[in-house]
């Protein structure tokens, strides 16, 4: 014991002898270690243990899935409902939740809240009190006790600004008064992120109501109980009710799933999986650094070593001393690396915001993770400790004793080891440097995207006036026109339009000449001055525009987008073609006469489908009403103008959002910019690591072989001549690296290619760049200490030696 | 106390087998000053090594105290090192992180003694080679004759009846040098068996034999008279 004590006070006092290497062998352990830990935790959050929930693994979601068209409902029908809350041997815990609004009277207008009316038990799920006051009392949800809500933090700050005496006060809905009884975390965001209340409610006995799927339900399975098993039951249920009742539930499965899938599409999954290898990769750097650093480290104490030998220290003995030294460096290197984690984590909660990756619970170091740090450091120190330790103490003593230090030369093998640590950071480093560039490359192309219209000074608002007072179509439409006058007149506005959006939408079976079918998308569009089509700037390939004699005519008339023209193959004259749009009651034909361009209305890399246009006029409500303004002036300057008008024009509208489109659009690549800006971190951190294993080996090598340079220079050697050797004894193991790396990129970039816009793995542009990059990056590394080599004075150094 | 018997050393080397050692044999008693004597490469630090058990990869036959070296295990080899043996270096070797003190202690360390024991033999060897007051001190600050007065003390710490050095003057000026024989002398006196390696006919007259080696061969020995060793 008291041995090894000394071991630990020598080795803390070797650490301190060289305190440039300790600080640097630290700070990469750091680096490597705290990057890692803090993708972990982010990628538990989201990924693994999102659920802030006890024994979270017996958590399902259950939901419809439309078979025919492959589409998810938001969960299932009443009747499946009831048949589920009999199953006590399977569910021990069924929670539903259906999306919900109130409104209230804002400053101007209506305001329309959304939020989710739960069953009285759904709080008891979660594993999580709330920030402020409590959730759901006993028998709150059950008729005539339903007039409490609980409110989410980020609803909480901006319509109460954080007020914490909102509890227990009465807030006056249109449809109902409510008191606040809670507010729950920031991160509580359950089903869905931008969630503002939750509202308790039993959902309502509609044994007959099978083609309503739409609420959500979360089950909590009984321990033992399996998915499969679970899913067993799902599918006896659908079964049986397609054969009873067809008509509604025919092509209907039923899946269960783990409700922590419920935060994780496939996007977030490659994500968060591309930066765990991105991080692996600086971890293995800065292994390769640590490994090399230690090897010249316990090179230095050869002679040490041998003289420890000689005065009766046994193999293990000496083992024991490295390696306690090494363990020391990385329980300190893993220290620093919890720092590291630290600013990790709150980096990446910056980063990357709650809509692009939804987690409910914060994101936080645990003793789990503190534990396996301990235990990572420690192995690291182990695995790094024990290779160089077993060279040294490998080596011939008696040659080590009669040498001086700088005379000892690395063995061949040790030399090589070294190289190939260099060799494999630099091609690790390649490929972040390439999967940064592939990213950049992406976002650059998915900002050039043409969206097929000018996003520039246009503002796009959805309308929602009180539908019930305009179930008269003719009273809409005199709505419109009255609105479009009203914002036509403005000063500062070029031109309004209207349309109606084909979101959420059934698609349309229509059929070509040729009888091809296709599934297609119908919007509606102003005619003449209203037509949006016109104010959006989209470009109209052939054809004419919709016009008012369009409306209401015996024949009947289309506007397609290009792709729809392609689908049906109308070749290079599609106006006057006929299209049939396909229906119980037979086909109904359409004069194709105007073709547009594709529009990208939302966000840039939006997949173009088969879309036509009709005048709005013939749509009835339902389809979402959006109004389009092109203006000549800065877009926000005219939007409380805008909104006045609206005012003026139906009070009781609900408040409308005004999105620029410029920005909506830009927006809409945030996903993309963060992946980008965290793998150029990545590959900064991994390119800078690198470059210091490149720095650290040469020099060293450098170092030691002072004798040698100034017998060259001795013999006549220009400074010239050896710093060209030792650049291209630093540059032969960066190429091979370089070499090595763009393979690993072209065999790995297919993980990363779907998380690319219109970008190959193989893009010859991002690849040279990084590996220019690197070369330059290097050759500065390399240069420094071959400078130094060459400024050997063979005076001095002959002598001392 | 020591045999050996037809000792060999060679390097393979790409122009063929290169020796360093030739069949070498010899006794020494326990008791003994030998100096071992020679040109460069003549074997003399090889020899030494191989006696010290430094090196292993040799042929012959080593025998000490009747324990037959050449057949012994390399954790058996090093259990009769720890037990006999004793080195001191030309160039001192200390460590140069460690103090006066801490150097001392560093063989002790490998011989399971208790910490308490550790201390009084340590404290007892300062006293004895003059050194306590320098026992905080670190190998930088002393001078070459008491760096090599602290690693003689740190050779004998443990006892050994074998004391090996090889040319510990070879870094020390002339006064320097007489005052580590005189020691060298006076740990012979009481009992300690020693074998020196040196270029100095003068020190090498501290001893009772010379052995001489040429080109790996042993070349001849001399035994030294009273007078002879007197008169230097």
């Amino acid at each position: 014991m008291h041995s090894l004590w000394q071991d630990i006070r020598y080795g803390c006092r070797m650490l301190a002898k060289d305190p440039g290497v300790t600080a640097v062998a630290m700070l990469t352990l750091a680096i490597g270690i705290g990057a890692n830990m803090a993708i972990l935790s982010f990628v538990r959050a989201v990924l693994l243990d999102p659920l802030p929930a006890r024994h979270a693994d017996q958590l399902v979601q259950i939901r419809a899935l439309d078979k025919s068209s492959g589409q998810y409902r938001m969960g299932v029908n009443p009747p499946t409902l009831d048949e589920l809350h009999q199953r006590d041997e399977i569910f021990s815990e069924l929670v539903v939740f259906e999306n919900h609004s109130v409104t209230y009277q804002g400053e101007l207008f209506q305001e329309r809240v959304w939020g989710n009316k739960v069953s009285p038990n759904f709080f008891d799920m979660w594993d999580i009190a709330p920030q402020l006051g409590r959730t759901f009392a006993a028998g709150e949800g059950q008729p005539g006790k339903d007039n409490v809500i609980v409110l989410s933090h980020a609803y909480w700050k901006s319509r109460f600004g954080g007020r914490t005496s909102v509890i227990g006060e009465t807030i006056q809905f249109n449809e109902a008064d409510l008191t606040v009884v809670g507010v729950m975390p920031p991160d509580f965001q359950f089903p869905y992120n931008g969630l503002n209340y939750w509202i308790a409610g039993e959902y309502p006995v509609l044994p007959d109501a099978y083609g309503y799927r739409d609420f959500g339900l979360a089950a909590r399975m009984q321990p033992g109980v399996t998915l499969a098993q679970t899913q067993a039951l799902l599918d006896a249920i659908a079964a049986r009710h397609a054969q009873d009742h067809p008509i509604d539930n025919k092509g209907f499965s039923i899946t269960v799933r783990p409700l922590r899938m419920m935060f994780s599409t496939e996007q977030i999954q490659k994500t968060l999986l591309s930066l765990m290898v991105a991080v692996g990769f600086i971890l293995l750097i800065a292994c390769a650094n640590l490994a090399n650093l230690l090897f010249a480290r316990t090179e230095n104490r050869k002679r040490e070593l041998a003289v420890r030998s000689a005065l009766g220290a046994g193999t293990l003995r000496l083992l024991r001393q490295l390696l306690t030294q090494s363990i020391l460096l990385a329980i300190l290197g893993g220290s620093c690396g919890l720092l590291v984690t630290y600013w990790g984590i709150e980096a990446l909660t910056i980063l990357i915001p709650q809509n692009i990756m939804p987690r409910l619970k914060p994101i936080e170091m645990d003793f789990g993770l503190l534990g396996l740090t301990l235990v990572l450091s420690i192995a690291a120190g182990i695995g790094f400790g024990l290779v160089p330790a077993w060279f040294a103490c490998r080596g011939d003593i008696g040659n080590s004793l009669k040498q001086t230090v700088s005379a000892v030369s690395p063995d061949r093998m040790r030399r090589r080891l070294s190289d190939a640590l260099v060799v494999s950071q630099v091609a690790l480093a390649v490929v972040l440097l390439s999967g940064a560039g592939l990213m950049i490359s992406s976002v650059v192309k998915l900002l050039k995207v043409d969206p097929g219209y000018d996003p520039t000074n246009l503002v796009r608002t959805f309308l929602t006036p009180p539908w019930d007072d305009y179930q008269d179509l003719a009273k809409k439409d005199f709505l419109l026109q009255q609105l479009h006058e009203r914002w036509s007149s403005l000063p500062g506005v070029d031109s309004v339009g209207i349309g109606t959006s084909y979101g959420g939408q059934k698609p349309e079976l229509w059929a070509g000449p040729d009888g091809t079918t296709v599934e297609v998308r119908k919007a509606g569009c102003g005619v003449g001055d209203e037509n949006f089509l016109r104010t959006m700037g989209a470009r109209l390939v052939a054809g004419r525009y919709l016009g008012t004699s369009d409306i209401g005519a015996q024949r009947k008339t289309i506007v397609i987008n290009e792709f729809m023209a392609r689908r049906f193959q109308l070749g290079q004259d599609p106006i006057g073609k006929i299209l049939a749009r396909v229906t119980d009651q037979g086909p109904v034909n359409y004069e194709v006469v105007g073709v547009v361009g594709d529009l990208r209305d939302y966000v840039l890399n939006q997949e173009i489908e088969p879309v036509y246009y009709r005048p709005y006029q013939e749509i009835p409500l339902g389809p979402p009403l959006f109004v389009v303004v092109r203006t000549a002036v800065k877009t926000r300057s005219i939007l409380t103008s805008l909104r006045n008008e609206l005012k003026d024009l139906e009070p009781a509208m609900n408040a409308p959002v005004f999105e620029i489109v410029e920005i909506s659009l830009y927006n809409s690549t945030g996903s993309h910019r963060i992946y980008m800006k965290c793998m150029i971190l990545s590959a900064a951190v991994g390119l800078g690591l690198a470059v210091l294993g490149i720095y650290g080996v040469l020099a060293y090598s450098v170092a030691r072989r002072t004798k040698e340079m100034a017998i060259r220079i001795a013999l006549g050697a220009l400074p010239s001549n050896i710093i060209r050797n030792t650049v291209w004894e630093g540059l032969r193991t960066v190429l091979l690296g370089i070499a090595l790396g763009l393979l690993g990129t072209f065999w790995l970039s297919r993980f990363i290619e779907s998380l690319l816009f219109e970008t190959t793995a193989h893009d010859p542009m991002p690849l040279a760049g990084a590996v220019v990059l690197l070369i330059g990056v290097a050759t500065i590394a390399i240069w420094i200490p071959a400078r130094r080599a060459a400024k050997t004075d063979p005076i001095v150094t002959l002598r001392y030696e | 106390m020591i045999q050996l018997k037809n000792i060999e050393k060679c390097y393979e080397t790409r122009a063929g087998r290169t020796y360093v050692l030739r069949q070498i044999t010899l006794d020494i008693e326990e008791g003994e000053f030998i100096t071992v004597m020679g040109p460069s490469a003549a074997g003399k630090t090889t020899l030494l090594n191989i006696l010290g058990m430094l090196d292993s990869d040799w042929t012959g036959e080593y025998h000490l105290f009747d324990q037959a070296v050449h057949t012994l295990k390399p954790k058996q080899r090093l259990a009769l090192n720890k037990q006999h043996i004793g080195f001191v270096f030309q160039n001192f070797n200390l460590l140069d992180t460690l103090t006066v003190y801490e150097n001392l202690d560093v063989p002790l360390s490998y011989r399971n003694i208790k910490a308490s024991e550790r201390a009084a033999m340590v404290c007892d060897t300062l006293d004895r080679f003059g050194i306590v007051g320098k026992k905080d001190l670190f190998p930088s600050q002393l001078s070459g004759g008491q760096q090599q007065l602290v690693g003689v003390a740190r050779a004998v710490i443990a006892g050994p009846t074998l004391l090996l050095a090889d040319e510990p003057t070879g870094n020390l000026h002339s006064s320097q040098g007489e005052a580590i024989m005189d020691l060298f002398k006076k740990l012979n006196r009481e009992g300690t068996t020693i074998i020196q390696v040196t270029h100095s006919e003068r020190y090498a007259s501290y001893g009772k034999r010379i052995i001489k080696l040429a080109d790996g061969w042993l070349d001849g020995e001399i035994c030294l008279t009273e007078t002879a060793r007197k008169d230097g």
